[in-house]
């Protein structure tokens, strides 16, 4: 039960990927409801995939592409554009990817690791679906419209602060 | 009970963060989040020239009233961003009392310019704001903590200045409003000389 508990808790307790989940939540909840079944299963197909091979192997990448990944999307809620087509779908793979693979191995055994993966699936459910339902619930009016915008937009700010300050202490080679 | 359910995810979140916060004030969550939120409020220069943004957008309506807080955090997370690079930007703290005065006169007057120059004159002092908290963000404990924190505190002083301004749309409320633009000019007057 530790072992779930601790995978539930961990995409809520790192800001990285709370706001990525929540940004990827919301650009979906915008399109329409064709595109965002659609799209949530394949960010969830690439975020299951790259869950597993991070347990089996370190995927962790920069924290820098995270933070650009959330930018990104952030800017496109508040612009209220949905990418058409293969590059919108290729932007979610990539945050699923992203989600999945920044999930460090623990030090337990497998039968506890597999435990843990579905506590972080669990997890990530909530943190994904709970905005995404919110923000197409809230496309019925104008002001919910904006208020999801309003939100992108802060997100998005966040982000460019944040890269800022990683890219100016990151240590130059 | 279906609406507790239905929100059950959202207070679950906020109950989370509350609990690290308050029983952890010194961790970098903490610290950082709420370092970031009280900095734009515990300056006047600050909270007078955002309470304006969101006063000028409410008195000028659709599409300003929203596009204004919109572009305002954007652009200001550029001045941030610049200020975090050690870009330097002329004249910041100048800048930012000119804010003041500005924007309050616009109100104050019932200016009613272009879309796109409103968005300018706005998004020009934007980016003196961003580069005065962009300078101090280099501190914070947790800069993502610290950025949240100081974007929803901006964000919020705008949505309280369009809270007032939407009074603009009774004659008393009119009246109102643009004696508050014409205060926060004077305030802004008052940062120019010194004597705020």
């Amino acid at each position: 039960m530790d072992a779930f508990y601790h995978g539930l808790m961990r995409p809520f307790l790192d800001l990285a990927d709370l706001l990525l989940l929540v940004a990827a939540g919301l650009y979906l909840g915008q399109q329409s409801r064709g595109h965002l079944l659609k799209r949530s299963m394949w960010l969830f197909g690439a975020l299951f995939v790259f869950l597993f091979l991070a347990y089996a192997a370190d995927l962790t990448g920069p924290a820098w592409v995270s933070y650009l990944m959330t930018l990104l999307l952030g800017l496109l809620i508040a612009g209220n554009v949905a990418l058409p087509g293969i590059p919108g779908t290729l932007l979610i793979i990539a945050c699923g990817g992203m989600l999945g693979g920044s999930f460090e191995t623990p030090d337990a055994s497998q039968a506890v690791s597999v435990v843990g993966i579905l506590g972080s699936l669990a997890g990530i459910a909530v943190l994904l679906y709970y905005p995404m339902l919110l923000a197409e619930w809230m496309q019925k009016r104008e002001w919910q419209r904006i208020a999801v915008r309003i939100l992108g937009s802060w997100m998005a700010a966040s982000t460019l602060l944040t890269l800022a300050f990683i890219v100016q202490t990151s240590p130059t080679p | 009970m279906f609406r507790l359910c239905r929100n059950l995810p959202l207070i679950l979140i906020i109950l989370h963060f509350s609990q690290s916060a308050m029983a952890h004030t010194d961790i970098a969550m903490g610290g950082g989040l709420m370092n970031g939120f009280l900095h734009p409020v515990s300056g006047w220069d600050h909270v007078v020239a955002m309470l304006a943004v969101g006063l000028w957008g409410a008195f000028l309506g659709r599409p300003a009233i929203w596009l204004l807080p919109i572009t305002f955090p954007l652009v200001m997370a550029f001045g941030g961003a610049l200020g975090v690079a050690g870009i330097p930007v002329p004249s910041v703290e100048l800048g930012i009392a000119l804010s003041a005065v500005v924007l309050g006169l616009q109100v104050a007057l019932a200016s009613r310019p272009p879309l796109w120059l409103a968005a300018l004159i706005v998004g020009v002092f934007a980016i003196f704001h961003g580069h005065a908290h962009g300078t101090e963000l280099p501190q914070a404990a947790n800069p993502m903590a610290y950025s949240i924190g100081f974007v929803v505190s901006t964000g919020l002083l705008h949505v309280a200045g369009i809270v007032f301004g939407l009074l603009a749309r009774w004659p008393a409320g009119k009246l109102a409003v643009q004696t508050g633009g014409g205060l926060i000019a004077l305030t802004g007057v008052g940062f120019l000389t010194g004597l705020v």
